[in-house]
């Protein structure tokens, strides 16, 4: 029972640490909770909603090649939805004060998910991969091949946005933006080019975990980003807001500690774990567990 | 002719009173022209909506707090009437204090843990709480009826006169609106509401000018809360049932885009934001979609980027019903005529007195205390470091009752940050800082501010969108004794304070000689009028000691001249003055003792010639 829910809890922090990284790549640039966020790990799930029985008919002994296909492509137009978020959450209105940018990233947040519901349905939609998913054993519990997936494409993301940040040019400009947008721009290094990218790498963190958790749960609906946003943010303020590995940590910890939690409280109430988290931490050590950062100290 | 007959017209459509009269005229008629109870029951959604937009108006419009749950204090209010009134047959009447007590722990309980933090914070956590509560009333099912919702609540009457119909409902909902609007327009324009505006301006100078920012945070989201809470109880008891769907995070949105587009900071168009919501959203609830949240948040999206300040926004300069200051200033009275003793300062400012002074400087009686003795400000060996650099290092210093002393030194010395280690911006990681022989090195700067620390700064720090005189009453912030509860309601106590403070500020004007700019925008002051502006907000905190960051920068020399004689008038009222400047003409001649600083430390500490001419002063500093 207890290896059980670990495992769970594992796999589910994958996902929340691909939210909380979306979160606090972007607050660590501009100080922003970017709220339009949370409806791109929607969108996310729903492009694929589209495109998987796409790529599916079209290679159809291949599922696994079909479902890769979906998730990239999937991902990838969130990155563009997210840099077009940035085009009017942000670059319109980046010398306002904070409020406006957190108030027109919340009005994107309702938009995405109010044009989902009206265009494609206000019902939960069913959710099939183009792959057979197996049960494995391990220890007298039991791991899917789904999970697997989810849990193994959290971990690869993480590690491509690692190296992507601490060895690539753009990485550096990220970084030196992080830590100084003055010195960073006397540098050569351009702001907005580098702000727009952060918001499209972001959004495709946070599609890609909409297309894996709607695929491993089977179930997709036009609201399902508002929990899990929360549950996303919460593990970046777990980890530290603005701290990559802070993110990870986060992640995990909150997906553990939430399974676990299922021992005494029903599953519907995990979201009242999350928060309670969130309560205490802001309360005792707003810091987080590895301490505000910039990303630049990843 | 012609011109004589239009002009009474253009008046009356030019006056906030008169929309305010004919607005209200026909809100009163509503029921008696419409007698259609499908639109009386809209109107009745119309004014709750607008009770909930004018609370939500206080959090984000005055206090600049994102607040994403607001709805979550809604459905407190209603299902704490849904619950006592099904289970336990209890009417709205009882049921209304038990959900403001509610409502008022549950804000405290968010509030706390998160307004110390950054604002932002605060958006988060409160989508949390919403979600939260919409989750709990969802899910418990043997308490809340779960999806279901609650029903079987006495209907509401008032003294056994059934309000069941929607005419009777409509007017009872309209008092109750009126009572917000009241209560909230009171609150604004008195001490609390500056405050509140000084938060959301400029953290720094409200910090400064002894505001406990945390508190006024607090206060914003509370009574934001309870309106909600108490607006909550009467909608349960008007739909007769309390369900789940009333209350999801998009009718947080709706609130939260009600305010914004109406214009936030504004109550007129936080009232017209509500109205606007209902009205589109019945509109379009006919249509077989549900299009109210695309049109809401495409709506938003355009006010913040086409016109931020909404559809009616918030007026800029005088608040609220203050006095009328035309020609007013020329009577001015003496500031605290019994402490300007010194440098003939009796012969410049009129010296006729009134009542509330008198008052006023018997309500000091710290100030008796003075006169001889020890130092007022000292300064024990405080020293800081940032990134390696030590900025400060080991500065001691003392300033005694109504001495003027001066810190000089070249740029980057460690001046300022000498001043914002004495006023608690900084804190020092070595030394002590002393007030009226009181410990206050770890002390947060507001209750600094209330000890009698007042400060300038480098750049001036108005709040741009009050006037003048304003600031200044604004900087007597902590001298205000009445809470806001006494605000709301408007005692006469509350009454004579504000009075008062006005009339202090508008002497404190004529003093600095800027009454001729009472009721403008600081932002439209040269810069040297912004600095004595600063000055006057300072001496209206009735302050033991001000620090002056570079007061005559940016002077010529007869302005620098004229302020050496307004510091002058101020030490005759009493005050100690520690002043940072690179003018030598000014520090030469108002200066008691001047200390000279180079690289974090002090080379030497004496009479204004000894410094000037110290060699280590000449060579690092003056030049030769």
């Amino acid at each position: 029972m207890f290896l059980q829910e670990l495992i769970n809890g594992v796999v589910v922090g994958a996902s929340y640490t691909l939210i909380a990284l979306g979160f606090t790549l972007v607050y660590g640039l501009i100080r922003l909770i970017n709220f339009a966020q949370i409806s791109l790990y929607t969108l996310g799930a729903y492009l694929a909603l589209y495109f998987t029985p796409i790529f599916a008919a079209l290679i159809p002994v291949q599922g696994w090649l079909a479902f890769v296909l979906s998730i990239v492509v999937s991902g990838l137009l969130t990155g563009i939805a997210g840099v077009a978020v940035a085009g009017i959450a942000w670059w319109p209105i980046r010398r306002a004060p904070i409020i406006s940018m957190l108030v027109s990233s919340l009005a994107i947040l309702i938009l995405i998910e109010s044009l989902i519901e009206v265009l494609i349905s206000p019902l939960p939609m069913v959710v099939k991969p183009p792959v057979s998913d197996r049960n494995f054993e391990l220890l007298g519990s039991h791991i899917s091949t789904l999970q697997i997936v989810m849990l193994a494409g959290g971990l690869l993301l993480t590690l491509l946005l690692y190296l992507f940040i601490r060895r690539s040019k753009f990485g550096r400009a990220i970084r030196a933006v992080a830590s100084n947008p003055e010195s960073a721009s006397v540098l050569g290094v351009n702001i907005n080019t580098t702000v727009f990218a952060v918001f499209g790498i972001a959004a495709t963190l946070a599609g890609v975990s909409g297309v894996l958790v709607s695929n491993t749960y089977g179930v997709a609906n036009f609201t399902m980003g508002e929990i899990v946003g929360l549950k996303g943010f919460t593990a970046a303020v777990l980890g530290g807001m603005g701290n990559i590995w802070g993110a990870v940590v986060g992640g995990f910890c909150l997906g553990i500690l939430e399974s676990m939690s299922t021992f005494l409280l029903p599953s519907q109430w995990t979201a009242v774990v999350a928060f309670a988290v969130l309560i205490l931490v802001l309360a005792f050590r707003p810091t987080g567990i590895l301490g505000t950062r910039l990303v630049d100290r990843a | 002719m012609h011109d004589r007959r239009s002009s009474p017209i253009i008046f009356l459509l030019k006056n906030r009173v008169f929309y305010l009269a004919v607005g209200t005229l026909v809100a009163i008629l509503i029921p008696l022209l419409v007698q259609n109870s499908y639109v009386l029951d809209i109107a009745d959604d119309m004014i709750i909506w607008a009770i909930l937009t004018v609370g939500l108006n206080v959090v984000v419009g005055f206090a600049g707090l994102l607040d994403l749950g607001y709805i979550a204090f809604f459905a407190i209010g209603g299902y704490t009437f849904g619950i006592l009134g099904s289970k336990l047959g209890m009417n709205m009447w009882e049921a209304i204090p038990i959900a403001a007590i509610l409502v008022l722990v549950a804000s405290v309980i968010i509030g706390i843990p998160t307004l110390r933090l950054k604002s932002d914070y605060l958006a988060i956590m409160t989508l949390g709480f919403g979600e939260i509560i919409y989750l709990s009333v969802n899910n418990l099912n043997s308490i809340t009826g779960g999806p279901n919702g609650l029903y079987d609540m006495p209907s509401p009457s008032i003294f056994g006169l059934s309000l069941q119909q929607p005419s009777q409902y409509y007017w009872f909902l309209l008092i109750l609106l009126a009572i917000a609007i009241v209560a909230i327009a009171r609150l604004r324009s008195s001490h609390v509401g500056r405050a509140w505006l000084a938060v959301r301006q400029d953290e720094l100078a409200a910090r400064a000018t002894g505001v406990n920012i945390v508190k006024y945070k607090l206060l914003a989201y509370m009574v934001g809360a309870l309106w909600a809470g108490v607006v909550g109880v009467l909608f349960a008891a008007k739909q007769t049932i309390v369900s789940p769907t009333s209350f999801q995070f998009s009718q947080s949105f709706y609130v939260l885009s009600s305010v914004i587009i109406g214009g936030m900071g504004s109550i007129p168009g936080a009232i017209a934001g509500g109205f606007l919501f209902i009205l589109i959203s019945e509109t379009l609830q006919g249509m077989a979609q549900n299009y109210s949240s695309i049109v809401f948040s495409v709506a938003l999206l355009g006010v913040i980027l086409l016109r931020p300040k909404g559809l009616i926004p918030a007026s800029v300069g005088r608040r609220g019903a203050g006095l009328p200051s035309n020609g007013r200033t020329a009577g001015a009275l003496t500031v605290r005529p019994a402490l300007a003793t010194e440098n003939g300062v009796e012969a410049e400012v009129p010296t006729a007195r009134a009542a509330p002074d008198e008052r006023r400087s018997a309500d000091r009686p710290a100030r008796a205390g003075y006169g001889g003795g020890g130092a007022l400000l000292e300064v024990h060996g405080v020293s800081v470091t940032f990134g390696g650099v030590r900025a400060v290092r080991e500065v001691s210093l003392a300033v005694a009752p109504q001495e003027i002393v001066s810190v000089i030194g070249p740029n980057g010395a460690g001046k300022t940050t000498l001043l914002n280690i004495i006023s608690g911006f900084v804190r020092p990681a070595d030394g002590r800082v002393e007030l009226s022989e009181r410990d206050i090195t770890r002390l947060r700067v507001d209750r600094r501010a209330q000890m009698g620390l007042a400060r300038t700064f480098q750049t001036p720090r108005l709040l741009p969108t009050l006037s003048v005189v304003d600031n200044i009453i604004q900087g007597g912030h902590i001298n205000f004794t009445t809470e806001a509860p006494e605000v709301a309601v408007g005692t006469g106590r509350q009454r004579r304070e504000e009075h008062a403070a006005r009339e202090e500020a508008i002497e404190l004007l004529a003093m600095l000689g800027l009454s001729n700019v009472a009721d403008t925008i600081p932002t439209q002051l040269s810069y040297g009028d912004q600095r004595r502006c600063e000055v006057a907000r300072c001496l209206a905190l009735h302050p033991k000691i001000i620090l002056l960051d570079e007061p005559a920068a940016g002077m010529n020399a007869q302005e620098t001249a004229a302020l050496g004689d307004l510091l002058f008038r101020v030490r005759g009222l009493g005050v100690a003055l520690l002043l940072i400047d690179h003018d030598m003409s000014l520090v030469r001649k108002v200066s008691d003792r001047v200390s000279a600083m180079d690289r974090g430390a002090t080379v030497v500490t004496g009479d204004v010639e000894t410094v000037l001419h110290h060699p280590e002063v000449v060579r690092s500093y003056l030049g030769t």
